[in-house]
């Protein structure tokens, strides 16, 4: 069954007649009572035998279809009755809005008015858990105040500061202070600060980096004007909570009103592209100068939520934009299914819908890699390998350039990524591949030659795109009943891309990087594939996704694996597709090996320690897993 | 961050453990008390730590700067099948370090958690056997440090005090599994 979906927060609904909101509502066992003028409208026919008898059949086959899809039933009650309530509730903002407009304080003083959104908002999050309570208010008013004008903004925020509080409970005062905050958020969106802000990103030439310093000194001129906004209205209103009516200023807030400005429309949604490429190269830069100060340990260790907070934000307000242009696919209105849960644990958000194309895996964005502990921040290690920044890691774009990489090259070894947004947040989805993964199987022990041939493609894609994480859990294995791999698939390839490296092998061996070295031997197909891949076609891909310097690093990586291919053909290593398993191919990948000198080091209380010793390095990533894959493995799950 | 009792962390792990149907895993007799629930799905008896995912770091740790005993067990991962159960057990001059997949959107429950309970029935006997060699009063050639990762190369070694020099760490193991081994070894004594 198709399941409803709720709708955007941000949704635009036809205007409404405006009318004071309705302080409450019918109400019968907590569910609202429509009246209608209509009557009874049923028409009545004498039902014969035949009838019953199929209305009887009818109803044991709904009854057996809503016991396997009760969850289904209950998702598209809830999204129904929250679409409902939603609109309405939007309705009821629009008027008061509107009041607000002609100066009219009567809804925004009165406790049974807050109260009444108060009570829709409280049904709404539970029937979409998803929606916070206060993004339900506070979306709804942007949406409102951004039909205003800029005078309208104004009037508001002039009357607003000559509300009389003193009916107001503390919750009633929380509502005024979302109020309050949306239509400082709209005065200062609309500012000459942010227009100054913006007019320095340079989305012509997003290379040339001019005016970066100017645009970072314009950073704080915005932040304070919001601070200096907040404040005019915590003077004339003291009623408020100046905590309250400030918090996340720095942070949530300051992107909240950077995003409303970019989906004013102004700037066009055409310089986003540009925008986004230039802010990445200007962090980047912030970056490199932190490290070039010796502030961090490397790029990798850069954080710009540290560095340069303010950046950050604007950067990711701007991304978000650009992305959202970017899907039309896999959206709410696509999605015919709930997003069920997959996985357990800790809590992770990975989830399987059905679009009209099929089924896909769903992943949200994630913000940051970083997290914190009572004992401090910590970071995964093989994104500081890649020079990531983790405080804004973009892993969905890494995702989904890996898989334009593989379409690109033809490999087919790597799960078709989309964007997606859903409940109007970024994410991805990714294609449903057969088989389960490498590290669930065991006892494949037939024809290694499709397994030989897919896990070398596999592992040039990854070399390429400067893959760190391909584990044994990060690709699927398909299979037949004679234990022969038939198929691989790589899956979630995010941690990629990245400003470093620009030759695969300066990252093998590094802590938590799983790349192996460059395969010793490799088909004239792949070689043909990899020998046709330009400069050009990184470009095209990449688009406007990363920084000058990641482009960079992925041409370095393309002639780096050119180069070896060079150095297989002159040794006789590059072979014909239909020689994959044969016994001499077998044993050039099962015995070359880089031996390595390796030195590591822990870091405790300011002392570090080293552990030096002799490791053999893997080259092929058929090599690495073989083993495991056809059984060896005492303990393979 | 959750501030637990010293009785409820090991309590709330095992409610945890049992809840999710994992195995519980062998936890040194004299810790049990001083276990911290530091976050969901993360129990501690070190104050100070790396992110869990970083395990070469703990065993290079385990080889040149041993931290007195502790454990740790905690679900850490990231992505959409990046996800692992660790267990960290450091009793004496026995230090194993486990990663074993679970939790993740295509890892198969039932077998994860058998691959589970096969690694830590091989703790239970790396443990048992440390004891063993230890009341028998036998010498050992150094400390007994393991790494048994799944994504990263299993490896296994006699930590010797000496740092400058090259230490004989065993890697490219059969099967990428140390554990057997290194009880191989240390039975063998």
């Amino acid at each position: 069954m198709d399941v409803t979906q709720t709708v955007s927060l941000s949704k635009s609904y036809a205007p409404v007649e405006s009318k004071p909101v309705e302080q409450s509502e019918s109400k019968l066992s907590g569910k609202s009572v429509e009246s209608s003028d209509k009557g009874i409208g049923r028409s009545f026919h004498v039902k014969t035998g035949w009838d019953r008898f199929r209305s009887r059949v009818g109803q044991t086959f709904k009854r057996i279809g809503d016991f396997f899809c009760k969850k289904d039933t209950e998702a598209s009650s809830r999204a129904t009755r929250f679409n409902a309530r939603h609109e309405k509730f939007s309705g009821k903002v629009e008027n008061l809005v509107a009041r607000l407009v002609k100066g009219d304080l009567s809804d925004v003083q009165d406790p049974d008015v807050l109260a009444t959104l108060r009570n829709d908002v409280k049904h709404m999050h539970s029937d979409a858990p998803w929606a916070g309570r206060r993004d339900l208010l506070s979306t709804r008013l942007d949406v409102e105040l951004s039909k205003l004008s800029d005078k309208e903004i104004d009037t508001i925020a002039d009357k607003l500061k000559t509300a009389d509080l003193t009916r107001l409970t503390d919750k009633d005062k929380t509502d005024f202070t979302t109020l309050v905050r949306a239509v400082a958020r709209q005065q200062v969106a609309r500012g000459t600060e942010m227009t100054t802000l913006l007019g320095k990103i340079d989305h012509e030439h997003p290379s040339k980096l001019d005016t970066a310093s100017e645009l970072l000194d314009q950073l704080p001129v915005v932040e304070k004007k919001l601070s200096d906004v907040l404040d005019g209205f915590s003077d004339s209103l003291p009623g408020l909570d100046k905590g309250k009516l400030k918090e996340g200023l720095s942070d949530v807030m300051l992107g909240e009103t950077m995003s409303i400005r970019l989906k004013s429309g102004d700037p066009s949604s055409d310089k986003l592209p540009g925008m986004n490429r230039n802010l990445l190269n200007i962090g980047l830069a912030v970056r490199k100068q932190a490290v070039k100060e010796g502030t961090t340990k490397g790029l990798g260790y850069s954080d710009m939520q540290k560095l340069n907070p303010q950046l950050r934000l604007l950067s990711r307000a701007v991304r978000e934009e650009f992305l959202k242009s970017k899907i039309t696919d896999f959206t709410d209105s696509s999605l015919k299914s709930r997003l069920k849960v997959l996985g357990s644990g800790a809590a992770h958000e990975v989830t399987k819908g059905t679009y009209e194309s099929g089924s896909r895996v769903h992943k949200y964005d994630d913000e940051t890699t970083l997290f914190q502990r009572e004992d401090g921040e910590h970071r995964f290690t093989a994104p500081s390998h890649l020079g990531l920044d983790q405080s804004d890691p973009r892993l969905l774009e890494r995702s989904v350039v890996t898989s334009k990489y593989d379409e690109k090259l033809g490999f087919d070894v790597c799960v078709k990524t989309d964007f997606a947004l859903h409940h109007g947040k970024l994410g991805i989805v990714m294609e449903l591949a057969p088989g389960r993964t490498a590290n669930s199987v065991m006892g494949l022990d037939g024809d290694p030659a499709i397994a030989q041939r897919e896990l070398t493609k596999l592992q040039l894609l990854d070399s390429l795109t400067g893959q760190g994480d391909r584990h044994r859990g990060n690709y699927m294995v398909e299979y037949d009943k004679n234990r022969n791999i038939t198929g691989i698939k790589g899956i979630d390839s995010d941690f990629a891309m990245g400003p470093e490296p620009g030759d695969p092998k300066d990252v093998v061996g590094k802590g938590g990087i799983h790349l192996t070295h460059l395969p010793p031997i490799v088909d004239s197909d792949m070689a043909k594939a990899i020998r046709a891949m330009t400069d050009e076609d990184i470009e095209e891909m990449c688009g406007d996704m990363f920084d000058d310097d990641t482009i960079k690093a992925a041409k370095g990586r393309l002639a780096a694996v050119k180069a070896h291919i060079d150095e297989l053909e002159k040794n006789g290593k590059i072979i014909s597709p239909d020689d994959w398993g044969k016994k001499d191919v077998t044993e050039t990948l099962e015995k070359t090996l880089v031996e390595v000198k390796k030195k590591e080091t822990v870091e405790k209380n300011g002392k570090i320690s080293t552990l030096m010793s002799f490791v053999s390095e893997r080259t092929s990533y058929w090599q690495r897993d073989h083993k495991v894959l056809e059984g060896y493995h005492n303990f393979s799950i | 961050m959750t501030t637990t009792t010293t009785s409820s962390g090991f309590e709330s792990m095992h409610t945890a453990l049992r809840e999710a149907a994992i195995p519980f895993p062998p936890v040194p007799s004299g810790l049990k008390d001083s276990l911290q629930k530091a976050q969901d799905w993360l129990w501690t008896t070190r104050p100070q730590f790396e992110a869990l995912s970083d395990i070469d770091s703990y065993f290079v740790e385990g080889m040149v700067d041993p931290e007195t005993d502790y454990f740790m067990l905690g679900h850490e991962g990231h992505g959409v099948n990046a996800w692992f159960l660790y267990c960290y057990y450091n009793e004496g001059p026995l230090t194993v370090l486990i990663e074993a997949p679970w939790g993740g959107a295509f890892t198969e429950d039932s077998a994860a958690k058998e691959g589970i309970r096969k690694r830590f029935d091989l703790l239970a006997q790396l443990r048992d056997t440390m004891r063993a060699a230890q009341a028998a009063g036998k010498t050992l050639p150094g400390r007994l440090v393991i790494q048994q990762s799944d994504t990263s190369p299993a490896r296994w070694a006699w930590a010797t005090p000496s740092e400058d020099e090259v230490s004989e760490v065993h890697g490219d193991l059969p099967g990428n599994n140390a554990l057997t081994p290194a009880l191989e070894a240390l039975s063998a004594l």
